[in-house]
Parts: C-alpha cells; sequence; structure tokens
C-alpha cells in the first residue's frame, strides 16, 4: 500500500458510522475528507482539489447523483464512484443519463473491491488532472477569494468535413433495424447489424464513432461483447437502447463498459437523435483529447481493475477483435 | 387475465340474457294491453251492431204498422162521404200522419240494414252512430236473408215512401205490393233480428271469454317470466358477488405483497448501511491484527532472547520492533480497533433492532388480534418507512397517552405504513416536509393523526381516494390498492372510521378513530360442538 499524501479523497454520506469506516479503509493511503450531505461535499470540492468522491446515493437532501452531478460542473477532473444500498432503479437510471459516473459499488461491498476501484479512480484521476489547471495552484494564484472554476462544456471539435461519422446500429429486430437505419441513414453513415457477429464485422471494417445498441444484455454474451469492445475501441460512444427497465443492467453497462446513455424503448425519435448527436461530438473530443475518456484512461493506468472485470468470454472477443483490427488495420 | 376475459364474457352473457327476459316480460305485459283494447274495441262494435239491429226491428214495426195504417186510411177515406168535410180532413191529417211516420222508419230501416250489412253511419235522432258491417260469417248467416229479400223488394217500398208527394194520391198498385211484402216478411225479418241479435251476443260473449283467457294465459305467462328473470338475477348477482370476493381477496392479497415488497425494500436499505460498515470495520480490524500479531511476535522474540541470554541477537531486533511498535502508537492501531470494534458493536444493535421491528411491524409470532399501543405501532412502522422518509421529511411525533386497544397491530401497522408512504409521496415536489404523528383519546375513541404538509388532495379527488384502483402515481408505482384496503382495514377490522382533511398545496390530514371498547364479536365458547358427546 503505497501513501500518497497529496492524493484527496472525498466520502459523502448521512451516516457517520459509514464514513468512519471508510476513512479507516484509506486514511493511512490517502488524505480524506468527509460529509454528510451534499451540500458540504459541494462546498468541500470548491474548496479543495479533489481528486476521488466516494458518495452514497441516499442522503437527507440531495440524493448522490445530483451530487455528482454538480461536482462534475465544478470539478471535471475529479472522477466519481456512487456507492448505492437500496437499489432504486429511477436513481440509478437518472444517475447513468446525468451522473457519468465512474463507478457503480452496491452495499454491502467488499473492502478490496472498494480499494482496487478506488486506486484505480486515483490513478485515473491523476492522468485526468493533467488536462485541467490545478485548483491549488489557482488558489495560490488567484489571491485569499476562492476563485470557482465551473467547466464550460468546451465546443467540441467540428464534424469532418465531407464524411459523415460511423454509427454502428445493434438490433435483432430486423423491421426495427430498418426503421433506425432509414431514420438514422440521412445524417450518418449508419453500419446496420443484426447480430454479434454482424456486429463484430463492421467494427473491424469500419470507423465507428457511436454505437447504438440493443444487445440482449441480460445474456452474458452481450456484456462481455461490449466490455471487449469498449476495451479494445474506448473512443466509441455506446447508447444502450432496450425494452428493459432493469437497474442491474444500468450498474452493469457503467461498471462494465461506462455506457453513455441508457434509453427505454420506445422512446422518442427526436431524444434519440439528441443522444446520438451528443454522443458524436464526445466521440469527437475523445479522439482529439483521449484524456477526456474515463475509459481509455482507465485502460492505460489501471488495466488491473479493468483485468479482473474481464471474463473469459470477453477476453476472447477481445482477441478476436485485436486479430479483426491488425488485419483491417483500423 | 384469462379469468378476465371469461369473466368478461359471463356479465356480457348475461346482460344478453337479461335483455331478453325484458323484452318478453314487456311484449307480454303489452300483448294483454293489446288484447284488452281489442275487446273493448269488440264488444264496443258489437254494442252497436245490437243497437242497430234493435233500432232496425223498431223501425220496421213502426214502418210495417203505419203501412197498414195508411192504407187503413186511405180506405176509410174512399168510403167517406164527401160532405163529411170535417171527417175526411181529420182522416186526411191521420193519413199523412201515419205516412210520414212510414216514410221515416222505412228510411232509417233501410240505413240500418245496410250499416250491418257494409258498414254505415246510423243517425238515431240527431247523434250518429258508426256501424261496423257484420263479418263474423254466423251472425251475417242470420241476417242474410233479409238483407237478400230487402235488397230485392226495397225499391218497392223506397219508392212509395220517396216519390209520393201526397198521401192522397198513393199508387194503390204500389201500395199493395209493399203490403204484401210487408206482410210476407214480417215475420222473417222480426225473427231474423231477434235471432241475429242473440247470435252477436253468443259470439261477442264467446270471443270475450276467449280474449280473457288469453290475457290470463299472457298474464301468468309474464308472471312467470318474471320470476325465472328474478332467480336467474339473483343466482348470476350471487355469482358475481363470489366472484368479486375471490378477486377482492387476490387484490388484498397483492396489496399485501405489495407493501411486503415495500417493508423488505425499507429494510434492505436500513439493512445494508450497518451490514456495509460493520463488514468494512472487521475487515481493517484483520488488517490491523495482522500488524498487532507481528509486533506481538517481534516482541515476543526480542523478550525469549533475552531470557535466553541472547543478548546480541535481542540487541539487533530491537530497533525494527521499537519502530514497528511506534509505528502502530503512531498511526493509532489500537485506537482504530478499539473505534471499529465500537462501531461493529453498534452496527451490530442496528441490525438486531431492525429484526426486532421487522417483527413487530408484521407480529408474525403474535396473535393477529391482541392488545397493543397505536404509539407502538407508529413507531415501527416508522422504521419501516424511514427509507422513504429520510430524504427529504422531517418527522414530528405528539403521542399521547393512549390506552391499548384491541386490534390487529399488523394490519394497523400496513394502514400506518400506507398513510406514511403517501405522505412522503406528497412531499417529494417540494423537497422537504414535515410528517405530523397525533395520537390522542376523543370520547370513546383513540384518534391517530397523521399529517403532511405536501401538495394536499385537489376536492375533486376527495371522494376517489378510497375507491379501489384509484391512484395518482404513474403506472406501476401504485395499486391504487393502499387506502381502498387500509379503510377496510379499520371499518371493517376494527369498527372504526377513517377521514381525510386536505387543503391543495398546504397538506393532508388523515384522522383514523378507533373505539377502544370492541364490540364482543363472538361468543366465546368451551366446545366448538354446541353438545359436547363423549363417549
Amino acid at each position: 500500500m503505497a501513501t500518497e499524501p497529496n492524493i484527496n479523497i472525498l466520502l459523502v454520506d448521512d451516516e457517520p458510522l459509514v464514513l468512519q469506516s471508510l476513512s479507516a479503509t484509506f486514511r493511512r493511503q490517502y488524505n480524506i475528507f468527509t460529509a454528510t450531505n451534499g451540500k458540504d461535499a459541494i462546498e468541500i470540492v470548491r474548496q479543495n482539489h479533489i481528486h476521488v468522491v466516494l458518495s452514497d446515493q441516499r442522503m437527507p437532501g440531495m440524493l448522490g447523483h445530483e451530487v455528482l452531478r454538480v461536482i462534475k460542473t465544478i470539478s471535471p477532473s475529479t472522477i466519481r464512484i456512487l456507492l448505492t444500498g437500496y437499489s432504486d432503479l429511477d436513481a440509478i437510471m437518472n444517475s447513468v443519463n446525468s451522473g457519468e459516473v465512474f463507478r457503480f459499488l452496491t452495499k454491502p461491498w467488499k473492502i478490496d473491491q472498494l480499494r482496487d476501484t478506488v486506486s484505480a479512480a486515483v490513478e485515473i484521476a491523476k492522468k485526468v488532472g493533467q488536462l485541467y489547471p490545478s485548483k491549488a495552484d489557482i488558489m495560490r494564484t488567484g489571491g485569499a477569494e476562492p476563485t470557482e472554476i465551473v467547466e464550460q462544456e468546451e465546443e467540441p471539435p467540428p464534424p469532418p468535413s465531407g464524411q459523415k461519422e460511423g454509427l454502428l446500429i445493434v438490433e435483432f429486430n430486423k423491421e426495427q433495424l430498418q426503421t433506425m437505419t432509414q431514420v438514422f441513414g440521412k445524417k450518418y453513415q449508419v453500419y446496420p447489424a443484426a447480430s454479434i457477429n454482424e456486429a463484430f464485422d463492421q467494427l473491424s471494417k469500419h470507423d465507428i464513432y457511436v454505437m447504438l445498441t440493443d444487445l440482449n444484455l441480460n445474456s452474458e454474451d452481450g456484456i462481455d461483447f461490449l466490455h471487449a469492445v469498449k476495451q479494445e475501441y474506448p473512443n466509441i460512444v455506446i447508447i444502450l437502447l432496450t425494452q428493459v427497465r432493469d437497474a442491474l443492467l444500468a450498474i452493469k453497462s457503467i461498471n462494465e463498459f461506462q455506457v453513455y446513455r441508457y434509453h427505454v424503448k420506445p422512446c422518442a425519435v427526436e431524444d434519440l437523435d439528441k443522444t446520438i448527436q451528443s454522443a458524436m461530438n464526445r466521440a469527437r473530443t475523445y479522439r482529439v483529447q483521449p484524456l477526456k475518456n474515463v475509459a481509455y484512461v482507465a485502460k492505460e493506468v489501471a488495466p488491473k481493475l479493468i483485468e479482473q472485470q474481464t471474463t473469459e468470454k470477453a477476453s476472447w472477443w477481445r482477441d478476436k477483435l485485436r486479430a479483426a483490427k491488425k488485419l483491417f488495420g483500423k | 387475465m384469462a379469468n378476465n376475459n371469461t369473466q368478461k364474457q359471463q356479465a356480457g352473457f348475461r346482460f344478453a340474457e337479461l335483455i331478453i327476459f325484458g323484452t318478453l316480460f314487456l311484449a307480454l305485459v303489452a300483448s294483454v294491453f293489446v288484447l284488452n283494447i281489442i275487446i273493448s274495441r269488440d264488444s264496443q262494435r258489437d254494442a252497436e251492431q245490437v243497437f242497430c239491429a234493435t233500432k232496425q226491428s223498431e223501425y220496421w214495426q213502426r214502418a210495417y204498422r203505419n203501412l197498414i195504417r195508411t192504407q187503413e186510411r186511405l180506405a176509410e177515406l174512399s168510403i167517406i162521404d164527401s160532405s163529411q168535410t170535417e171527417e175526411i180532413a181529420e182522416r186526411l191529417a191521420q193519413l199523412e200522419n201515419a205516412f210520414l211516420s212510414y216514410k221515416s222508419a222505412i228510411l232509417m230501416f233501410d240505413s240500418t240494414v245496410a250499416s250491418l250489412d257494409r258498414g254505415g253511419v246510423l243517425a238515431v235522432s240527431g247523434v250518429e252512430y258508426e256501424i261496423a258491417p257484420v263479418t263474423n260469417p254466423e251472425a251475417r248467416k242470420t241476417i242474410e236473408e233479409v238483407i237478400r229479400k230487402w235488397s230485392e223488394s226495397r225499391h218497392v217500398l223506397l219508392d212509395l215512401a220517396e216519390k209520393t208527394q201526397n198521401p192522397r194520391q198513393i199508387d194503390p198498385i204500389q201500395l199493395e205490393k209493399a203490403i204484401d211484402f210487408a206482410i210476407q216478411n214480417d215475420e222473417l225479418i222480426l225473427a231474423s233480428n231477434r235471432d241475429f241479435i242473440v247470435r252477436l251476443g253468443e259470439l261477442s260473449s264467446e270471443k270475450i271469454r276467449n280474449l280473457q283467457s288469453a290475457q290470463v294465459v299472457a298474464l301468468v305467462v309474464s308472471i312467470l317470466v318474471f320470476l325465472s328473470m328474478a332467480i336467474r338475477l339473483t343466482i348470476s348477482l350471487r355469482k358475481q358477488a363470489k366472484i368479486i370476493q375471490e378477486s377482492q381477496s387476490q387484490l388484498i392479497q397483492s396489496e399485501k405483497m405489495a407493501s411486503l415488497g415495500q417493508m423488505v425494500a425499507g429494510l434492505a436499505h436500513e439493512m445494508n448501511t450497518p451490514l456495509g460498515f460493520v463488514r468494512n470495520n472487521i475487515e481493517i480490524i484483520r488488517e490491523n491484527e495482522r500488524e498487532f500479531q507481528e509486533a506481538l511476535a517481534a516482541s515476543t522474540s526480542i523478550l525469549k532472547n533475552l531470557v535466553d541470554g541472547n543478548y546480541s541477537e535481542a540487541e539487533k531486533q530491537i530497533p525494527k520492533t521499537l519502530e514497528r511498535l511506534k509505528n502502530i502508537e503512531d498511526i493509532g492501531l489500537a485506537e482504530e480497533n478499539t473505534t471499529m470494534i465500537n462501531n461493529s458493536i453498534e452496527g451490530l444493535d442496528r441490525i438486531q433492532e431492525l429484526i426486532v421491528n421487522l417483527r413487530n411491524f408484521s407480529r408474525l409470532d403474535q396473535a393477529a388480534t391482541q392488545l397493543a399501543n397505536v404509539n407502538q405501532c407508529l413507531d415501527s412502522t416508522l422504521v419501516i418507512a424511514n427509507h422513504i422518509l429520510k430524504r427529504h421529511m422531517t418527522v414530528v411525533k405528539d403521542y399521547g397517552e393512549v390506552p391499548n386497544i384491541v386490534c390487529a397491530p399488523a394490519q394497523l401497522n400496513q394502514v400506518f405504513l400506507n398513510i406514511i408512504t403517501n405522505a412522503a409521496h406528497a412531499c417529494e415536489e417540494k423537497g422537504e416536509g414535515v410528517l405530523r404523528l397525533k395520537t390522542f383519546v376523543e370520547k370513546d375513541e383513540v384518534v391517530v393523526q397523521i399529517s403532511d404538509n405536501g401538495k394536499g388532495i385537489p376536492p375533486e379527488l376527495m371522494n376517489k381516494i378510497f375507491d379501489p384502483f384509484f391512484t395518482t402515481k404513474p403506472v406501476g408505482k401504485g395499486t391504487g390498492l393502499g387506502l381502498s384496503i387500509s379503510k377496510k382495514i379499520i371499518e371493517d377490522g376494527h369498527n372504526g372510521r377513517i377521514t381525510v382533511k386536505s387543503k391543495v398545496g398546504h397538506g393532508t390530514d388523515f384522522f383514523i378513530h378507533l373505539p377502544i371498547q370492541r364490540k364482543q364479536e363472538k361468543t366465546e365458547k368451551v366446545f366448538s360442538e354446541s353438545t359436547p358427546a363423549l363417549n
């Protein structure tokens, strides 16, 4: 256990005994801040450079995912982890779609898993931190008044002129696949796939920006495949379009392949279009500034954590994808 | 689903059946009316025909009499001396009189014959009677001959009446002919007239009898239809009531499951938190303990070396061990362990408390009905509802001194949980709210008041909130049964009352009135049978 006293970790939970326990877990390794509610937590993030925040979901006042969303705007380099006990579906859906959480941990947790996740988050934070000016620096130069940096969503790079961006749509229902291909074919270069194997083909042969998928994620196949895809192509932004509103699935999709949005069928074309558009922006940003891509950084700096999640089947897919990539040079 | 469909079909079938029964019944009743109308119309017609026939015979007799008189007067005139002017004048007046009477009578007679034959209007002393033609073949048979004979000779009698301007110059040949006809047919006309009246009376009373028996039959059948409809309806209503009862008990079961799910969810959340940190603490204690063990082993080794006299060996070990011990002290491992252990014990206590509360809440191990205190019920419900309330609700308890009452605590808890959950949801939009729990005694009742300062219930929904399946929550969120079952539990199960006061934007107050003295529901018995027999 390497001690890194200049790494700041913020723990947020309304239960003091949980805070004590978590502090005891990390206090010898990192510098610990604690808050018993969202307001205090946000204030701490304003005042200090926090690398990693670990928050409970259910708290009086602000809910965990709301706190994380605010923290994201104040300090984009802070890596956010949500600790949730009672699997509250809506809350989890909301945090998937608004908080861009790095990982979900469920109560009761295992100490090793918690430590691995937090240390991976710390590594990512250190790397991502290079992108943003250090708060300490700002405070030093800015004088007594603590200046607040609210990240303006940077203008994403403009779409490449002359060519359409690749959108891979994976949908088992042929009719729906055709409809979506027609609808989105005007704006993007759509690559339809009606099975995992077809998706694999398309991925190997084409340059994909965004993947809109309705894989049957309850079967391990789908999860494994997407996990492998996200590892081999961390810049692809994955949108889930599925019939089932399943909290467990949402947690898995965050933890395994950093899903960008979780849409429940049927949804409005406009909503989906908006999501795809913002996913495209995100994908372009990733290509220019890979450090903004948590999945990419995680793969670089915390391969151990990723490796732990990789199942046999996923690694088989990954090897296949790797081989195909070599073959087609994409 | 399938069950539901068959139920619907059954209901549809019953509806169709009801319509058939109803139509049948109405048709029968209507037919009785129609028969009645027919009877009265027929008997009116018959009465008119009888009247007409009576008039006919009357006019015939008059005409006949006056015809004879006319002839007599004429004869008298011919033999009276022309010098006896007075007498002549008298006879002339009589002749005139008789002839005029004959004339009017024979015209009337003709019109009665025509009326009976073909129908027509009969004017008797200024009143007009509409006479229907005689259609009944039997009745007609009796008048047919008269009609035939009259149509052959009527011109003789009518000509005599109409063409004669002055009775003195009556054509004697025509008069002779008329008198011949009258004398020959007088008997026939009167007899057939009599026969006709008798026949008609017979026929009409026969017809009335038939119609009346048809009426009686229709009435009896309609009563039967009505009875069978009533029986069918009673049976189907019973069946439906049974189906409703069954589905209701199913619903109550599903609501029970829903509140069980709510309870489990709440419990899982409350449990996970202490479980989480207790587990974490123990792992930390284990890690720390490893360091204690190592330090202990090093210290023991030094001590052993000192005892054994291996001073140089001990000296070598001392600095490293000291550093280790110092490190343990610096980090505060001993204190940390103490804290972790104490916290863990507190966490375990909390879990234990939760289990006790769960038991209190569901009262699985206790009798369904027992003496209990509503304050305690509220407390154990609050623990279960904590996860719903914790985020945004402040709970204010205002418990009064209330006596224990005989009740089903598990059911009361279900009611309280329902209302408290609703209160929490009512304050959700506001972001924060106050839940007030007040208990007090009013007359012979314990009253539980559960108030919130949430969005309130709009007046137009006020009388719907206790309806089954009424919910304002999105699909899948609420069964819409919570309050209807709560009402059932309070009113049917506890002989109590549940009332609501609400103001939009200000909040809602639920009042649950529970009688302190419960009516003895069953007389207690020693034996289950009325007369126990031992052998």
